[in-house]
């Protein structure tokens, strides 16, 4: 075994092809971390602000006691949307999003689906973080590597030799593969380990990238072994045909995949429930106020006692419409709700065709992108936005004002809740992805001998 | 030149022979043609879908009863992007840019709602455009079929014979390079076909198609002279193979997601947290303008006072309340665009910095040059979104207008305007910006890529002499 690994890396092609995939990993790792913690940055400017908004509300207020319902229209609540753990690997969809949703008591649905994360530029290239690097780099490198297995014998006209000399010529070339796959895993695996170690991962979370990443590269390389002790063509001819798969089954198909699935099952356009809302909130203004405080009771009927607003205005009328709007719309964000996991399942099936698409869909689930991560997202917005109302009604409803106390009491927003998520379809397909692998190289490996 | 053709034509019948050309070749053409049918459907269903969403909104204007002009204020119009003029070519960001934005008084709105946020993470997998086809697909694909070109030659000793036959090396060279750039044009024909009937059925997207056929052109020209150049200098087939894999990877995978994330590390834009809380703080300053007895606007109502010689507000011939909303607009509006801007502007300076890049690195150059002559790159976007702030100014200060010569000063929430009034409101449509505003970075990402063909050429000619010495 150490006679293979010193011969290999005697080979300059080795050795450059080693070193770059090291520097690009190790390079993807620092950029994912980077991005990461100026997020952290950004997210903690934003709650220190929000801390000192409070103070300086919570001193006016003490000087003289606040208009509630101008309170409420006015003041901006920083709800957190940390990024998810181990980000700094799988960075997904951290930069798309705001890590920082500013909400009011108006309706939920006018404004949480408002703002940006990053530069879209920059989101429609793609990430540049380690989980790319293994989906990509990794399959390539084991092309790279074990392309010339065979044909490189051939060639040299050491086939004839070989078969003569070597006793089990399974166990010969169970030694070469391995060796050639040390050099396909270690300069990807290892920066990945040291970060693990270095960033403080949670062990489910490190054992999952490590399992996730072994996996892949199982399957990748007994794959490509398998292949290229099966074809009979040159070095370069197999090369040739290797490389062509790698492009199909890691960048080609995918894309493929991920621009047929938007067509199966739209999501609901985000322009749909835009318009919905504006609506409601607009058509409110022009129908009587009793209509508005009907639909309201049904959410609250414990107000539904108090006098009604005979005047032109009144918050609670304002309020109780914008909550209204938000009901309205409901249909259409359980629809779009529906779609996306109808897409997640389609992508759990396309993960058994397409091990990429399986290791994107482990990676995502570890790092919690994707619909879960998104759903936490608007379940914190939500959260807080329905305790933020309960908590205000008091004051619109009894037409109190609102004292330094009770600005200290009104509820905080809570971060949304982050975890890992357990995606046991595609642990199945990339278990699946090894295993056919492996059996295609053992009976690869049958027919030479 | 004589030279050059005959080798050309050799080169050519090598590749139509040999089956892994042969299937390569199939391959790219399956991915082409594949690539436009979801460039162009991609392309029609979005923009009918938001068309669809302009006539509904355009229908809720029109639609609004009798109410008082402030209230047309706050119930707000939408815009509704549609894709780029050359999107079905190019899809750019289209897909991660929001795809609606409401107006309304007092307040700038993002674009909300992008395909990307709503698909909940498939899109990241990667795109399938005609252009991603040909900036990084069809190279790879020239790059397998001609590593073997001049290196396959020299392993077999048929270079030296030809050399020594007396072949020019150099005409050797761009003869077997002209054979791989037909090779590649052959698979981007159908684009070709797509590019004209786009410039044919609208003549004003000429330029911009005809620059976009070029910059395809450069790429694939670009491709053949390197693997042309990484086969002559190649030990062996499977070195200028594995070799030219890695720097496709390199400049077509790594390097536009490397530069794209320096970028924002380098530049870094507010956050959109950020940018809310201080346009906050810069309305503040302004002042509320729905109180126009509020200090903030004393001296404002002193300058009117003068401006029309009268004492007191009740003796304006307009509306006080109304004219301070006109005011109250045009201060809020400044605010808040120049804190807009600081992040769309940081935004700007992260593209400028990768457009840069690309005379390092021909792959970005090619890229952006794509995206600008497509109009789906963020320059464009910004455009549209300028041109949204823009219509809702317009919009919001005609109906400003109304209400402070319209709407009398007394009882003056109580009043309402006839419906009929809100369609004389200006709401312009999106207008395709020229190319020359839209996209400044393109003359130089477009003057880098013929840099490097003119690179690429002179570094065939040299290795080509080069060559015939060793011969």
């Amino acid at each position: 075994m150490s006679l293979e690994l010193q011969l290999l890396w005697r080979s300059w092609l080795v050795r450059v092809a080693a070193f770059a995939a090291l520097a690009i990993t190790t390079a993807a790792l620092l950029i994912g971390a980077a991005q990461v913690s100026r997020i952290d940055a950004d997210l903690r400017a934003a709650l220190e602000h929000d801390r000192a908004a409070l103070i300086d509300a919570k001193a006016r207020a003490a000087a003289a006691p606040l208009d509630a319902g101008m309170f409420g229209y006015d003041t901006f609540h920083a709800v957190p949307h940390p990024p998810g753990p181990g980000a700094w690997f799988n960075l997904g969809d951290t930069l798309a999003q705001p890590a920082v949703q500013r909400l009011r008591l108006l309706g939920l649905h006018g404004q949480v689906h408002d703002g940006t994360g990053g530069n879209p530029a920059a989101r429609a290239v793609g990430a540049f973080d380690a989980a790319f690097v293994v989906a990509v780099l990794l399959p390539l490198l084991a092309v790279a590597l074990l392309a010339p297995l065979a044909a490189e014998e051939r060639e040299a006209r050491r086939d004839g030799l070989l078969a003569a000399l070597v006793a089990s010529p399974r166990r010969f070339w169970a030694r070469r593969i391995a060796a050639r796959g040390l050099f396909v895993v270690l300069p990807v695996l290892l920066p990945i380990v040291v970060a693990l170690i270095a960033l403080d991962a949670s062990l489910p979370f490190a054992a999952g990238v490590v399992a996730g990443v072994t996996l892949y590269a199982v399957g990748w390389i007994a794959l490509c072994a398998g292949l290229a002790l099966r074809w009979r063509g040159s070095s370069d001819a197999v090369a040739a045909r290797l490389v062509a798969l790698w492009a199909l089954a890691v960048l080609v198909l995918p894309a493929l995949g991920g621009v047929a699935l938007d067509r199966p099952s739209p999501a609901v356009p985000g322009s749909a429930i835009a318009l919905e809302h504006r609506d409601a909130v607009n058509t409110a203004w022009d129908r009587p106020k009793g209509e508005t405080f009907d639909a309201f009771f049904v959410h609250h009927p414990e107000w539904r006692d108090t006098p009604p607003v005979t005047g032109r205005f009144h918050w609670k009328w304002y309020f109780a419409f914008h909550l209204v709007a938000d009901r309205r719309v409901a249909p259409l964000i359980a629809a779009a709700d529906d779609a996306k996991r109808a897409r997640q399942q389609a992508r759990d099936a396309l993960g058994l065709a397409l091990p990429t698409v399986a290791l994107q869909n482990l990676f995502d689930g570890l790092s919690d992108q994707g619909i879960e991560g998104e759903a936490a997202r608007f379940q914190a917005a939500q959260d807080f936005h329905d305790r933020l109302r309960v908590a205000f009604y008091p004051f619109v409803f009894e037409e109190r004002p609102l004292t330094a106390d009770d600005i200290a009491a009104l509820p905080r927003p809570q971060p949304s809740a982050r975890a890992l998520r357990h995606r046991p379809a595609a642990w199945g397909a990339l278990g699946a992805f090894a295993l056919l692998g492996l059996g295609l190289l053992w009976r690869s490996a049958r027919r030479l001998g | 030149m004589s030279a050059i053709v005959l080798v050309a034509a050799n080169e050519a019948r090598r590749l139509w022979r040999e089956r892994l050309a042969r299937t390569l070749g199939l391959l790219g053409l399956g991915l082409m043609l594949l690539s436009l049918l979801i460039g162009v459907v991609r392309d029609a269903q979005t923009a009918q879908r938001q068309a669809d969403y302009a006539a509904r909104a355009e229908a809720d204007w029109q639609a609004q009863p009798d109410r008082h002009p402030h209230r047309v204020v706050h119930a707000g119009d939408f815009v509704f992007k549609t894709p780029g003029p050359l999107a079905r070519l190019d899809w750019g960001v289209e897909s991660q840019v929001g795809r609606s934005v409401f107006l309304e008084g007092h307040r700038q709105n993002t674009a909300n709602f992008s395909d990307a946020a709503l698909s909940g993470g498939l899109l990241r997998l990667g795109d399938l455009s005609p252009s991603i086809v040909i900036q990084q697909w069809l190279p790879l694909l020239m790059l397998l079929a001609g590593a073997a070109g001049v290196a396959g030659e020299r392993q077999s000793g048929a270079l030296a014979a030809s050399l020594i036959g007396g072949a020019r090396g150099a005409a050797l060279l761009l003869g077997k390079a002209a054979a791989l750039f037909g090779f590649g044009l052959l698979m981007a024909a159908p684009a070709a076909l797509v590019l004209l009937w786009s410039a044919v059925s609208d003549p004003a997207l000429a330029a911009r198609a005809l620059g976009l056929g070029g910059t395809f052109a450069a790429v694939l020209a670009l491709a053949a002279l390197g693997t042309v150049l990484l086969s002559s200098m190649a030990r062996s087939v499977l070195a200028a193979l594995l070799v030219g894999i890695v720097a496709w990877f390199a400049l077509t995978s790594v390097a536009p997601r490397a530069a794209a994330a320096l970028a924002e590390l380098m530049h870094p834009a507010p956050s959109q947290a950020e940018v809310e809380r201080r346009t906050a703080l810069a309305l503040a300053a302004v002042g509320d303008a729905h109180d126009p007895d509020s200090a903030p606007f004393a001296a404002f109502r002193q300058r009117v006072l003068d401006e029309y010689g009268v004492d007191r507000v009740e003796d304006l011939p307009v509306n006080f309340g109304g004219l301070v909303m006109l005011e109250g607009e045009r201060l809020t509006t400044a605010a808040i665009g120049a804190e807009v801007d600081r992040q769309r502007d940081a935004w700007a300076a992260q593209q400028r910095l990768v457009a840069a890049l690309g005379w390092a690195l021909p792959t970005l150059a090619a890229r952006d040059a794509a995206q600008a002559l497509a109009g789906t790159d963020l320059a464009h976007h910004r455009q549209f979104l300028d041109q949204a702030e823009r219509r809702r100014f317009a919009t919001v200060q005609a109906l400003n207008h109304l209400h402070a010569t319209e709407i009398a000063a007394l009882n003056d929430r109580e009043q309402k305007l006839d419906a009929s009034r809100w369609g004389e409101i200006p709401r312009p449509d999106f207008a395709l910006p020229a190319l020359r505003e839209a996209a400044p970075s393109l003359p130089a990402s477009l003057a880098a890529l013929a840099l490097w063909l003119l690179l690429g050429l002179i570094a065939l000619i040299v290795v080509g002499r080069r060559l015939e010495r060793r011969a």
